[in-house]
């Protein structure tokens, strides 16, 4: 199978970064290990890309972010966690309900639907 | 590692946000490219192909450019200008953005007490104590530009000696000098005003304690300021300065 890449996954990442943060709070590197997990390794992404995804998900309210309070130790630059706000649930909820109709007129257009 | 930095700086940079903004966006792409190069190294074991391939997976910094450019909020792009205007603009030094944010107060007083003093003319006529305004509001204008350019600049280096530069070590007895300079340069630039304003040095010396307000809050001032937000000036002016090439 060819891998996703980021063109086609261009007004998809958003959504699918929420559905990531549903499994819990999360900081850039780990909803992209999630979203790799999830997508079975074929998703073809520039990683880069994920945060002006976030940034745009939280000028709508749709997630919150904070700085990690992690030992005093820990070496380089802090993580920023992100979660998952009420908004953002019924967003993701809307955003489900939206992709099957998606997938059902297209798929029901390219005959791909069972 | 320098290498890393200069990906993100490419990237954010040209970004139009506020300081505060691009510092966020480029500490979390840092730790995200650092995350990655240390897997790659740990993948490859070689630290020039890790860096090669952690850039790869990265993407391409004109294109992140236009997907941050593209979240920033309008109240960001404002504030990007706004910045600009009166902020400090890398790589100019301590000395020349004090003087030249000092030349634009001075501007901007003068501009404002014309504006104030037409508006008295207007509604009370020419009266005799014109002159003595005029002379009132061109002191605190000179006063005002005077104090912005060498307490910005006793500012600076307090912060530099409070937090530690990349060229300044720390040091507590040297940042409270300055810190005595400061309360000393409030004192003047009061005397001063007064001087300039009323002339006469009776009135001056009544007021002479007016001022120490002033005087003890501008260092502790300071010293609260510099230290709570000094390292973050520090880091955004070594990001600013970065060599990023073309």
């Amino acid at each position: 199978m060819e891998p996703i890449r980021g063109d086609a996954l261009r007004g998809h990442l958003e959504t699918m970064a929420l559905a990531t943060l549903e499994l819990g709070e999360a900081h850039g590197f780990e909803i992209l290990r999630r979203l790799d997990e999830a997508g079975c390794g074929a998703l073809r992404l520039k990683e880069g890309s994920l945060y002006p995804a976030l940034y745009r998900l939280e000028k709508a309210s749709l997630i919150q972010s904070a700085w990690e309070h992690g030992p005093d130790d820990r070496r380089g630059p802090r993580r920023r966690i992100y979660r998952l706000t009420r908004k953002g649930r019924r967003h993701l909820a809307a955003g489900r309900v939206e992709w099957r109709h998606f997938v059902n007129v297209i798929g029901g257009i390219l005959g791909a639907t069972s | 590692m320098k290498e890393l930095m200069v990906q993100v700086e490419r990237a954010v940079r040209p970004v139009r946000a506020s300081s505060r903004r691009k510092d966020r966006m480029r500490e979390e792409l840092l730790t995200h490219l650092t995350g990655l190069y240390e897997e790659e190294r740990g993948r490859l074991g070689d630290g020039a192909a890790a860096l090669a391939q952690a850039v790869q997976r990265f993407g391409d910094p004109a294109e992140l450019t236009r997907d941050l450019q593209a979240s920033v909020s309008r109240e960001e792009v404002a504030a990007f200008h706004f910045e600009r205007w009166l902020g400090w603009r890398a790589p100019e030094s301590a000395a020349r953005y004090t003087l030249r944010l000092a030349v634009q107060i001075y501007f901007l007083v003068t501009v404002l007490s014309l504006i104030v003093i037409a508006a008295v003319v207007a509604i009370s006529g020419l009266g005799v104590d014109l002159p003595a305004r005029l002379r009132l509001a061109a002191s605190f204008g000179i006063i005002a530009s005077a104090d912005v350019f060498i307490l910005g600049l006793l500012y600076f280096k307090m912060r530099d000696r409070l937090c530690g530069s990349l060229c300044v070590r720390r040091s507590w007895p040297r940042a409270a000098g300055l810190g005595l300079l400061a309360a000393l340069a409030v004192q003047a630039s009061g005397v001063a005003f007064t001087l300039l304003g009323i002339s006469s040095v009776e009135t001056s010396l009544d007021l002479f304690f007016l001022w120490w307000p002033g005087v003890v809050f501008t260092p502790l001032w300071f010293t609260l300021y510099g230290l709570t937000c000094g390292p973050r000036e520090i880091r955004h002016t070594e990001w600013a300065c970065l060599d990023i090439g073309n």
